[in-house]
């Protein structure tokens, strides 16, 4: 194991509390500056991770296309997204003359709040985690339903026919994959044993899920990845915004600013998902160690843990982009059979068989 | 239980739309994006694309195909097309004399490259038609090199 502090993370919270101790000296100062610090750090991540997700779809869209994507504004585009940002910001925020006006501004700040929170409980590394919670991704999962309701209170106070049926698709569709979701998700809890972020991935210290539940662990990582895909309302899964329907659906009436963050919040949603998924079912932070092999375990701890939650988060987000320019659309009704006839069945089906195998101890390293 | 056959064959069929997709993700070298201005001189142009008519030259003789018949005037619906000639001394034939084109009236339909009996017409690939007066637009194609210039003698 490297001594450094970038790879021994968990030295990091103890050192600045030390430090701001011997700086504020009362402890209520110290809690304050730390939170004031976190929420910081964290707005400047999402910030970034917008941007950059923004940029990265963008680019593979176009390489699935045999196209290359933005190249004009800094070396191959990387300044782009920054550019349009800035260009949505300096515009006039229109606001419809009939909108319900305190609703139709709440809205996006509902959606963004939702991601942003969640956010907060995912472990990036040995402590760097902005809150340890006991029941963290009960709460991750509630958490994700308020963006639901930003959606629809968008979809509502715009006042528009077009507005309003996206965002009942949405609502429908989320609430509807929700369940494949959180059921899948419990296939892995029953493993576990905990609710809690960091205590899932020390369950993994011996193997990630995804192969030491036999079978069961990659069918819930599969089914988590759909209904996951619905929840981001992505293509396949885009009838919340289906354009040659209904224009842009929940966000037709927004310009400026609140569109930009409604699309914030949509983008930091899909590294949300998809870090919830490396954690449970692929280990999170942990690296990937064989065994006995200290060859090859001391190799796998030259990445340190933070690379290794990037690195599985990086591929899933890179599938999530993947399978959005590689599928078409599907039609309302068939959604609705998806998830209610085939999801949902087969969720509650690995559900059982996971729960037998997990009280029978009849999966990989048992502890 | 016709639900794991139709399972079976979805999920065949959505692995193999991904590996098509990746497929064409991994051809970097293959992009078909061209970005204008830098790459000017290596600009890749579609065979068919309609620019500015060419006068074509026979290759043996290096003589101009065209007999200064007339038919590319006729045929052109906006009179952008103006064919001189005269009588060769030795053989008392018609022979080319000017072509001019008044690129200012052109719609670049091809209809003169569709009628011509020679095949000495050809849509050229030339797009960049932007000029600053009109003069610059009326251009004498038969020039001893080929390439067009204005021609401001034009009738």
């Amino acid at each position: 194991m490297i001594e450094h502090w970038l790879w021994r993370t968990e030295k990091i919270p103890p050192a600045v509390t030390a430090w701001l101790t011997g700086l504020l000296g009362h402890p209520l100062l110290v809690d304050l500056a730390k939170m004031a610090i976190v929420a910081a750090l964290l707005a400047g991540f999402i910030s970034a991770l917008a941007l950059a997700l923004v940029w990265i779809e963008r680019k593979v869209a176009a390489h699935v296309q045999q196209r290359l994507g933005p190249m004009r504004v800094g070396p191959h585009g990387l300044l782009q997204t920054l550019a349009d940002g800035l260009k949505l910001m300096s515009k006039e925020n229109i606001t419809p003359l009939e909108a319900d006006r305190f609703i139709f501004h709440l809205a996006p700040l509902l959606c963004f709040a939702a991601t942003f929170v969640a956010l907060a409980f995912i472990p990036f590394a040995p402590e760097i985690q902005a809150v340890n919670f006991n029941v963290g991704l009960v709460f991750v999962l509630g958490i994700g339903s308020v963006g639901v309701l930003g959606i629809f209170a968008a979809g509502w106070a715009s006042n528009n026919k077009w507005s309003l049926l996206g965002a009942m698709r949405a609502g429908a569709q989320i609430i509807s994959y929700e369940l494949s979701a959180t059921l899948a998700l419990i296939s892995i809890l029953v493993f576990a044993g905990s609710l809690d972020f960091r205590e899932i991935v020390a369950s993994q210290d011996a193997g990630w899920w995804i192969w030491r539940a036999p079978v069961v662990g990659f069918v819930a990582f599969v089914i988590y990845g759909i209904a996951s895909v619905a929840e981001c309302n992505r293509t396949p899964f885009d009838l919340v915004e289906g354009e040659s329907e209904l224009t842009a659906g929940f966000h037709t009436e927004y310009g400026s600013i609140r569109f930009a963050m409604f699309f914030l919040a949509e983008f930091v949603n899909i590294f949300l998902v998809c870090s919830i998924s490396a954690t449970v079912f692929l280990g999170g932070w942990m690296p990937f160690h064989i065994g006995d092999a200290a060859g090859f375990n001391r190799l796998a701890d030259l990445i340190p843990p933070w690379g290794w939650f990037f690195a599985k988060t990086s591929v899933l987000v890179f599938v999530f982009m993947w399978v959005r320019w590689t599928f078409p659309r599907l039609r309302v009704d068939q959604l609705m059979n998806f998830e209610w006839k085939f999801l949902l069945p087969l969720s509650l089906s690995t559900l059982a068989v996971a729960s037998v195998l997990a009280t029978a101890g009849w999966f990989f390293f048992p502890g | 239980m016709a639900i794991f056959g139709k399972t079976a064959t979805a999920i065949k069929g959505l692995v193999g739309g991904m590996w098509i997709t990746i497929n064409h993700y991994w051809r970097f070298s293959e992009v078909i994006t061209q970005q204008y201005p830098e790459n000017r001189a290596t600009l890749r142009m579609a065979p068919r694309f309609r620019g500015k008519i060419r006068l074509l030259r026979d290759p043996e003789s290096g003589a101009h195909r065209c007999t200064a018949c007339g038919l590319c005037v006729k045929a052109c619906p906006n009179n952008s097309l103006t064919v001189q000639r005269e009588r060769d001394p030795a053989t008392n034939k018609f022979r080319l004399a000017g072509y001019f084109y008044h690129f200012e009236r052109c719609t670049l339909c091809g209809l003169c490259v569709d009628t011509c009996k020679f095949s000495a017409l050809a849509m050229g690939n030339d797009f960049e038609n932007a000029a600053f007066e009109r003069g610059a637009l009326t251009l004498r194609l038969d020039t001893p090199d080929g390439a067009p210039r204005p021609a401001p003698e034009a009738p």
